[in-house]
């Protein structure tokens, strides 16, 4: 439980240290006037009406205690306004420190190497990241929890100050019991912590159903299946999973509260005989008497808003340490090299020099000695069955990954000198899943570049064939896609997503491309045309195309046969179909349909 | 934002159909709350009375009666303490439960709806509004909560004006004027606060998109590749200044108002402690009657500004369901069909002069489509991107209905048939199918036993990665729910949804480009396996693979919404101007035969 408590008070220095990093030093001003104003006014609250009582008894003139009253209350009212103003100071800057936040993290995973972005565990890690910047509970909600709660230790300072003047005894008794409090505080947080990890899981299990209900892309296959049933039930008993940890917490709560009610009505049982002790024997008077116990019962209530504070504010803390324990992880740097990218008029020449991968130490090699020598304006194709490797070999190539043992060589430099943004320069890939995203159609393919750019961008829509149905729109190139974002956008099909995406790799006009499965979502004449544009438009520089139809592979200049044993064959079309090994046996079982009727007749 | 949307729906009948849909969905909640309410209105009574209470013992003066007193206050706080403490968490774990079974109508509802809607981009907007507002925007939470919190509000208002009227008439006539008042202050902000709200709505819509792409793994590949990245960043950099500015600015006026009311809540409190000092004095009252009335007083101002919050809150927390609304009270497909079971198998499958355009759509995407599949027939149909075989597949399907023209089974309407049992005797693999996360086996069926689902899996070529998973085809697909989930490829998934085709008992099997990530050995196995595993079915099969047409029977072409042609492939080929040919050479042409000959 301690080292609990030393995380918190770190989180929350940390916290308010971010604050005059980023320049808002005023707001330390402003959180101490706040403290005060907030913590003495319910104060103010009980100890008016004491005077204003005692005034009576006293039988002052009516005047006069009205004049009282309204220079105390006019007191209140500055503090109350002071108050309200720290409040929307505050407001609006936990919030742009919250903008601040989740800009760094989007610079910062953009930066971090790729092979992260494959382990299932740090994703988890990430999501719990972007939680806690996402909304007000996290990292926004350490610094509003501590603004409420810094007046009420105030409060119960003054409370505690003036009950020791009056009786020690009760300041004590007041003391210990707001000591219970907070150990009781303690406990549920223990036990939530116990449990959170179920918790979490339940609720993300729960929130899968949740989510398939908006998810129209479901839709044909509950009908045609009849999976509607099967679905409610299975949601149905996530929600019941998650409802009954949500339960046992409550009840855990329940009883926690239980205990501190008891305490407090001993404390309080004890704070009346006093009073009462205190009235009798004439060291109080009535007004005096109404005092304390407004401030017994000011206690109270500001101890059940402490306990309801604490327990957002645990999850704030729980969710800001996720947040910075993860963007401590990516802001390491890692080893990569300071050289510039080699200039996009030189193409490339690769070498793979016993290149031997795993994901990690647990899984099983996916590369072992891998040797490839790809010449300066070589076409290469790789083809081999699902999950032999061939995508890994890209991501290494393209130093999504880095290599477990051996080296890659581009023009006879090793690919670890080079700046890790300058490498990534050098390649153009399209990879299997298109990804488009909520701009126009030119943003998608040349991000913010200026105008003069446009003309080459055009060229290449030109290329992959769409320049007809674009210039067909009524805002053209600059039509948004998904309407996300603009109301007026479109969506367009896999294909022309697919041509969209491919168009986006000829604008970038590296010194190299890749392509993998390029026309899966084509017909046979779309996908004719294509290649035949792309032949052109890759003109001498360097190309490896991965694909499953081997019509569209068999024109490159070699061609490598990939399998979880490493290259099986490696050669040109002509040369591998009079080995007659693997790759005459895929192409003639793939050309074998179209060759069928050719027998028959 | 769709201005007319919004508007559509008057609030007074979003708040009827909220609190129909939560009763229905778990009545109990309101009993729990109403109860809770009562309990903490009255704890809030005993709070503003126990020190008056003490005092006006205390001004009895009889020592052993106030010791009895004191201890009996603090005991009756104990047990309120007990009561509404126990009321909390139980109205807390009922509102929990309340949530998840309007969430589970709502998942209800939209697997019935008919599919049109699905594909409806208004619909889809409003599917996505809704979303929003429950999942991120917590709309149920807050309306249930604002709700409940009004309701005790209003209770304790109630029970104070009683109290307060005995005392004192001009008293009450200085509340509810303060109450008036700062009602109109609040009114003349909420159009401000109202049109925050729906900027803020809309901007976090976007900025949600921004931030889950951005920190989407699956783009990963492609911010490293290209700049679209750094140019996303730039624009989520812009929305978030724009968001803090208009934030601020919202800050500021909200914060002239609040400090407005506030003057006129201290202006009421010394009108009010004026009003009952001098009673107290001129008419020689108790001093507990100065402190009760003077905290009921405080009490009741309170409880005013916080109504006034919570309705402010509720109103705009309805107005955020109003997407949901809309979503709920569209009209569940009806199925009309005369309940004849389809007992017998397929014998014809006819398309009779079917003309179909999309809803809101002029283009007609199938122009007097005619032709007759008979049983056991296997139908490949072939045609360019964007011809409508896909639509066909969708027709047949029931998702949606011919413009004109009809579709017969067996000489009858298709939409004649109960619509259950025709369901069971179809069964598809569409291009963009969708796996669930639970396990691999009901991923395939539910109703069969897990032989059968194992069977069917090694019939399309899975056997040796099931086997090599620990717990079989018992493994769950993805790791959604537990790490031993396995990920699996788009190849070994779309083979997944294939074995789910075929494992179903149906006599009509839809197949829209089932092998696109299969490798050729995988592809030439599911070819070979293709006759044994459509035997005795009707199958049709749609795929860019102009390699599959070989093992149909016939093949229809369709260009531009039309049947060009029907008929085997042999036939077909001998006509070297049509675009059968000219699609089937496309690819053919490619592939030479072994001994060099070019295939023609």
């Amino acid at each position: 439980m301690k080292k609990k408590n030393i995380k918190l008070t770190s989180i929350l220095k940390r916290e308010l240290k971010i604050i005059y990093q980023r320049h808002k030093s005023y707001l330390y001003l402003l959180i101490l006037i706040e403290t005060l104003c907030s913590g003495f006014l319910p104060f103010l609250t009980i100890w008016i009406p004491k005077n204003i009582i005692n005034s009576i008894i006293e039988h002052q003139n009516y005047n006069n205690i009205l004049n009282m009253s309204i220079f105390l209350f006019g007191l209140s009212l500055l503090l109350t306004i002071l108050s309200l103003f720290c409040n929307s100071q505050f407001d609006g800057a936990f919030v742009e420190l919250r903008m601040l936040e989740l800009k760094d993290l989007h610079k910062k995973y953009q930066d971090i190497e790729y092979s992260y972005l494959e382990d299932a565990a740090f994703l988890n890690r990430a999501e719990a990241a972007r939680q806690a910047l996402s909304n007000p509970i996290g990292f926004e909600g350490v610094y509003r929890n501590f603004i409420r709660l810094c007046p009420c230790i105030i409060t119960i300072l003054i409370y505690l100050i003036l009950l020791c003047s009056f009786q020690p005894w009760i300041a004590l008794i007041t003391f210990l019991s707001t000591y219970c409090s907070i150990s009781i505080n303690q406990m549920l947080t223990d036990y939530m912590e116990q449990n959170r990890a179920a918790l979490v899981k339940a609720e993300r299990q729960k929130e899968y159903f949740h989510s398939i209900s908006y998810d129209v892309s479901y839709g044909k296959e509950i009908r045609i299946f009849s999976l509607m049933k099967k679905l409610k039930q299975e949601y149905e008993k996530k929600s019941n999973q998650f409802l009954k940890i949500s339960h046992n917490i409550a009840k855990k709560e329940f009883y926690l509260g239980i205990k501190e009610s008891s305490l407090i009505f001993i404390k309080n049982s004890i704070v009346f005989l006093f009073l009462i002790k205190g009235y009798f024997n004439h060291s109080l008077n009535l007004g005096e008497v109404s005092f304390y116990m407004g401030m017994i019962l000011s206690l109270s209530e500001i101890l059940e808003k402490i306990t309801d504070l604490f327990t957002e504010w645990m999850k704030c803390f729980v969710y800001t340490d996720g947040y910075f324990q993860f963007i401590d992880e990516i802001s390491l740097t890692d080893g990569y090299g300071t050289r510039q990218a080699i200039s996009n008029k030189e193409t490339l020449e690769i070498e793979f020099q016993d290149v031997s991968f795993r994901y990690s130490e647990t899984e099983p090699w996916v590369l072992r000695h891998f040797n490839l020598k790809i010449k300066k304006g070589e076409k290469l194709a790789i083809v081999g069955v699902n999950g032999a490797g061939k995508s890994t070999i890209i991501k290494l190539l393209t130093g999504l990954f880095p290599v477990t043992e051996g080296k890659i060589f581009i023009n006879k430099i090793d690919t670890r000198e080079f700046q890790r943004e300058e490498y990534a320069k050098m390649f153009s890939t399209v990879y299997q899943e298109v990804r488009i995203y909520a701009a126009t159609i030119l943003e998608n393919i040349i991000g913010d570049a200026e105008k003069k750019e446009k003309d080459f961008a055009i060229k290449c829509l030109e290329a992959v064939g769409l320049k007809e149905i674009i210039e067909a729109l009524p805002l053209q190139y600059d039509t948004p896609l998904q309407k996300i974002i603009e109301e007026q956008g479109i969506e367009l099909s896999g294909g022309q997503n697919q041509r969209i995406a491919i168009a986006r790799a000829l604008y970038k006009n590296s010194n190299m491309i890749i392509l993998d499965e390029p026309t899966a979502a084509l017909d046979a004449i779309a996908e004719s045309k294509l290649y035949e544009t792309l032949n052109q438009l890759v003109g001498e520089k360097t190309a490896i195309y991965i694909s499953h139809r081997l019509s569209s592979t068999m024109f490159c200049d070699h061609i490598m046969v990939f399998s979880k044993n490493g290259i099986l064959e490696y050669g040109n079309h002509k040369t591998l179909m009079e080995k007659k090994g693997v790759y005459f046996e895929m192409f003639e079982t793939q050309g074998q349909y179209y060759r069928k009727d050719t027998k028959n007749e | 934002m769709n201005k007319k949307q919004i508007n559509k729906l008057p609030i007074w009948m979003v708040l009827f159909s909220f609190i129909k849909l939560s009763f229905q969905a778990y009545w109990p909640y309101f009993g729990i709350a109403a109860f809770k309410s009562i309990i903490l209105t009255t704890q809030a009574f005993y709070h503003t009375a126990i020190a008056s209470i003490l005092i006006a013992f205390l001004e009895k003066k009889d020592f052993s009666i106030c010791i009895l007193a004191g201890v009996c206050l603090a005991g009756i706080d104990l047990l309120f303490s007990f009561i509404s403490k126990w009321s909390n968490s139980f109205t807390k774990v009922y509102q929990e439960k309340l949530q998840e079974k309007i969430n589970h109508i709502i998942f209800q509802k939209m697997t019935k709806i008919p599919y049109q809607y699905l594909e409806d981009t208004e619909y889809l907007d409003l599917i996505e509004r809704a979303k929003f507002a429950v999942t991120n925007e917590n709309c149920l939470d807050a309306i249930l909560t604002t709700l409940t919190n009004i309701f005790q509000s209003i209770l304790t208002l109630l029970g104070f004006i009683t109290a307060i009227l005995v005392f004192d008439t001009k008293l009450i006539f200085i509340l509810l004027i303060t109450a008036l008042l700062n009602t109109i202050l609040f009114g003349s902000f909420s159009k401000t606060r109202l049109t925050f709200s729906k900027w803020n709505l809309d901007i976090n819509r976007k900025f949600v998109y921004y931030t889950n792409t951005l920190l989407d793994s699956k783009n990963g590949k492609d911010f490293r590749t290209y700049v679209i990245g750094s140019f996303l960043r730039k624009k989520f950099n812009w929305f978030a200044e724009k968001m803090v500015e208009y934030y601020t600015h919202y800050l500021k006026k909200s914060n002239q108002i609040k400090i407005k009311m506030q003057f006129v809540k201290y202006i009421e409190i010394i009108m009010v402690y004026g009003c009952i000092i001098e009673k107290t004095i001129k008419e020689n009252f108790s001093i507990s009657y100065f402190t009760f009335y003077t905290s009921a007083a405080m009490r009741f101002s309170a409880t005013i500004t916080s109504l006034i919050n919570d309705c402010m809150k509720f109103y705009v927390s309805l107005r955020l369901a109003i997407p949901l609304i809309e979503l709920m009270n569209i009209q569940e497909e009806i199925h009309y069909g005369k309940k004849i079971l389809l007992k017998q198998e397929i014998n014809t499958l006819k398309f009779e002069h079917v003309t179909f355009s999309y809803p809101k759509s002029s283009v007609a995407v199938l122009k007097d489509i005619s032709f007759q599949i008979n049983a056991g027939e296997k139908i490949s149909i072939v045609g360019l991107n964007g011809a409508g075989k896909t639509t066909l597949i969708k027709l047949l399907c029931r998702l949606y209905r011919p413009d004109k023209g009809d579709i017969l089974l067996n000489g009858i309407s298709i939409y004649d048939y109960d619509y259950s049992s025709y369901q069971n005797s179809i069964s598809t693999i569409f291009q963009d199918f969708k796996l669930f996360a639970y396990s691999l086996k009901n991923n395939i069926t539910n109703e069969e036993t897990e032989e059968q689902a194992y069977h069917f899996a090694c019939k399309v070529g899975l056997k040796k990665r099931i086997d090599s998973l620990p717990n079989g085809i018992q493994t769950l697909y993805t790791k959604t729910f537990d790490e031993t989930g396995i990920e699996l490829s788009i190849g070994e998934s779309q083979k997944i949804a294939l074995a789910r085709a075929f494992c179903k008992k149906a006599s009509l099997i839809l197949l829209d480009e089932p092998t696109s990530a299969f490798d050729p050995l995988a592809e030439a196995e599911f070819y070979q396996k293709f006759t044994q595993l459509g035997k005795d079915k009707t199958i049709i099969y749609i795929s860019h693979r102009m390699s599959s047409s070989i093992f149909c029977d016939k093949i229809l072409l369709i260009e531009h919404g039309k049947v060009i042609d029907y008929d085997t492939h042999a036939n077909l080929i001998q006509k070297k101007e049509s675009l059968y040919y000219k699609l089937f050479m496309e690819q053919a042409k490619r592939y030479e035969s072994s001994d060099g000959h070019p295939c023609t």
